[in-house]
């Protein structure tokens, strides 16, 4: 069946039942798989891969380990989708399984000083590499000033306090509405505006000197 | 306005969420305080930063280490495998096919077959009157709303209730003509 699932994307984009998966609403695509549309889990994968590696990658700061764990949020999807319940909103199930595996790794990195020390390094590298991928229209300096605030605008988010990043990038990365942020943090409202207020300003402090 | 309000509603001002009343006094604050004023450009600019930061992707091999995995899936440790590779394979729809149809045709042939039928027993009717309509005036809600002191329920509820008594003003009115 997970044979199925995945090869059945090697199908033509345009064919007809790709084109109406994704003319569906994510409540009607997780029908048709429950009811046997393979192809309806490469839909869900191809809607929620990006967005949950950006929510992930910008909660722990390891691009690497981002894409691992948004393949451990699929599979936990495959196992339990039949457990899902369909009167809720499936992008809110889906962001609650990435934050919670999002918060075990930053748990598990604090509890083992090695993988905290590898992943420093891993950035390191990561800044070693040439520019390979950006832009080559623009001038050098521009794709200098580009990359320096980029990686400025990571590093003024990876600052915040875990509690704080996550509420924070879900709203204004990932554009979650408040309510949606208590449900995927398992928190109240109240907690969920008094934290975004508060990683706003602090983000807000860190990088101002930056854009002056 | 002052600043430490002003402070305290920016969440909802940068989101747009606040009433046209609020909204306007935090512009007018903004542009009377310097300080609240590079408070606020500091907050936005920092924001739209970061709502222009490069979206990531995942790297090309994604879908296929996700293949790997899930073939890694046990059928005990995965039951939305198991039950739709056991609905989905065409050996078992066959079967399943097969063993309807074979259902069919021996159930019209025992529907053929003389059968000795015992007479059918309907249960009996019990009839009963229809359950008269409550009075508008005296619901629950209404006594409950003017214990509370709440002039508006009573009013709207009796609104919602109109037609009813359109009806029964004009039966009254037929019966006082003869």
């Amino acid at each position: 069946m997970a044979d199925i699932a995945l090869k059945k994307s090697a199908n033509p984009a345009g064919s007809p039942v790709r084109e109406q998966l994704r003319a569906l609403d994510d409540a009607a695509v997780v029908t048709a798989f429950l009811e046997g549309e393979e192809r309806a889990f490469q839909e869900l994968v191809d809607r929620y891969q990006t967005r949950l590696l950006n929510f992930i990658y910008r909660t722990i700061g390891d691009r690497e380990k981002g894409e691992d764990l948004v393949q451990e949020v699929f599979i936990r999807v495959y196992r339990h989708l039949h457990r899902f319940d369909r009167s809720k909103k499936f992008s809110t199930w889906i962001y609650t399984i990435a934050s919670n595996l999002a918060k075990n790794e930053l748990r598990n990195r604090s509890r083992n000083p090695l993988v905290l020390f590898q992943t420093i390094r891993k950035n390191w590298a990561d800044d070693d590499r040439p520019l390979q991928f950006e832009d080559s229209s623009m001038r050098p300096d521009d794709l200098f000033r580009k990359r320096h605030l980029r990686e400025l605008v990571e590093s003024s988010v990876a600052q915040l306090p875990e509690h704080h990043r996550e509420v924070f990038v879900l709203r204004e990365i990932e554009g979650k509405s408040y309510e949606e942020i208590a449900e995927i943090t398992d928190t109240n409202l109240g907690t969920v505006k008094s934290r975004l207020n508060r990683a706003r300003s602090s983000f807000a402090e860190i990088i101002a000197p930056a854009l002056d | 306005m002052d600043c430490r309000t002003f402070r305290e509603h920016h969440g909802a001002f940068l989101d747009d969420t606040l009433p046209g009343v609020d909204d306007a006094a935090m512009e007018r604050h903004r542009a009377e305080c310097a300080e609240c004023a590079a408070f606020d450009v500091r907050m936005r600019r920092g924001l739209l930063v970061l709502h222009n930061l490069p979206r990531v992707h995942c790297s090309a091999g994604f879908n296929e280490r996700l293949l790997a995995r899930l073939q890694d899936l046990s059928p005990d440790r995965a039951p939305v495998h198991t039950v739709l590779g056991g609905s989905r394979t065409p050996g078992m729809f066959s079967f399943l096919a097969v063993a309807a149809a074979v259902l069919a045709v021996t159930a019209g042939a025992y529907s053929l077959l003389p059968v000795e039928r015992a007479p059918v027993m309907l249960p009996p009717v019990i009839a009963s009157q229809p359950a008269p309509l409550p009075d508008p005036f005296s619901s629950p809600a209404i006594v409950a709303s003017a214990f509370a002191g709440a002039p508006v329920w009573p009013a709207m509820l009796l609104a919602d209730e109109m037609p009813m008594h359109v009806a029964e003003v004009g039966f009254q009115l037929t019966g006082y003509v003869r």
